[in-house]
């Protein structure tokens, strides 16, 4: 499973701690999810949809695919 | 750059072992040191492999519980605890994280203080089992009970990765050690393999879920 949390949360210049926080996780978690170690729970991805104001499958993709309107990853 | 990310992720945590092993280096050797000479002066009896396993573990969950403890009371310790491998020493740690910290220092202070306690009583007996045991296992149970609801408390405010790794550390114990007990009885109704008391039993069955826990705990980036 690929995701773009270390680049959206690159952008708004937030830590990973900074995001745990937001998130309700420990920085660890978010550190595990954005190295691919863990597959993050649905409750917790609609969190990070709802907090990046993005679709789902705009954040996470289940191969190296390109993310819709991003042309790369 | 992601592919930079993980670099610096994989090096931190490297790094983070190296430290974490001198430090076990740097704890256990004086404690063996001690232990030969006291053994070599005979104020010791030899023990058994399975009161030396328990010790060895006992002493290690001690140290790992007390440094943690220690390091919670402080905000420079605290923000090493946060992040082992680039401590933020101006990040503030939410007053529940410094609490996750100390129930974790909890569980291991008691998990040492237990699996210590039956050896080194019988050490004290010079190998003769306490006249009345009594009391010490009534303390034991007290201490187990305590364990059990710091072990609840921990679970219920642990998030998701964290749950996993406990889950997986216990499944993967319980996997192990099945096979390996029962094949270990089968070789004892054969007659082929040694009997092993209970003690020896609890004693691999700690050093496994040690190395179990590490192992899972550190590939689910924990470490």
């Amino acid at each position: 499973m690929h995701n773009r949390l270390r680049v959206l949360r690159a952008e708004r210049e937030w830590s990973q701690a900074d995001l745990g926080e937001r998130l309700g996780v420990s920085r660890q978690a978010i550190n595990a999810i954005e190295t691919g170690k863990h597959i993050p729970s649905l409750p917790l991805v609609f969190r990070i949809s709802d907090l990046f104001e993005q679709p789902i499958e705009a954040i996470f993709r289940p191969d190296d695919r390109p993310y819709p309107g991003s042309g790369k990853f | 750059m992601m592919q930079d990310g993980h670099s610096e992720d994989g090096a931190r945590r490297m790094r983070t072992v190296a430290i974490m092993a001198v430090a076990g280096l740097g704890a256990g050797f004086p404690a063996g040191w001690i232990i030969g000479r006291l053994l070599k002066m005979h104020k010791v009896h030899a023990l058994p492999w399975s009161d030396e396993a328990a010790l060895t573990i006992a002493v290690t969950f001690l140290v790992c519980g007390l440094v943690i403890l220690g390091l919670s009371l402080g905000q420079r310790g605290r923000a090493i605890l946060a992040n082992p491998g680039a401590p933020d020493f101006a990040a503030i740690i939410r007053p529940a994280q410094v609490m996750f910290f100390r129930l974790q220092a909890g569980v291991l202070i008691l998990a040492g203080g237990m699996l210590a306690l039956p050896v080194l009583v019988a050490l004290i007996d010079d190998g003769a089992p306490a006249a009345d045991g009594t009391p010490l296992m009534a303390a034991v149970l007290a201490g187990f009970a305590l364990q059990t609801w710091l072990n609840v408390m921990i679970w219920r405010r642990a998030d998701e990765v964290f749950r996993r790794v406990i889950a997986e550390s216990g499944a993967a114990s319980f996997w192990l050690l099945q096979g390996a007990f029962f094949l270990w009885a089968c070789g004892v109704k054969l007659q082929v393999l040694p009997e092993i008391s209970s003690w020896g039993a609890v004693s691999i069955l700690m050093g496994v879920y040690l190395i179990l826990s590490t192992v899972v705990a550190y590939r689910r980036g924990l470490g």
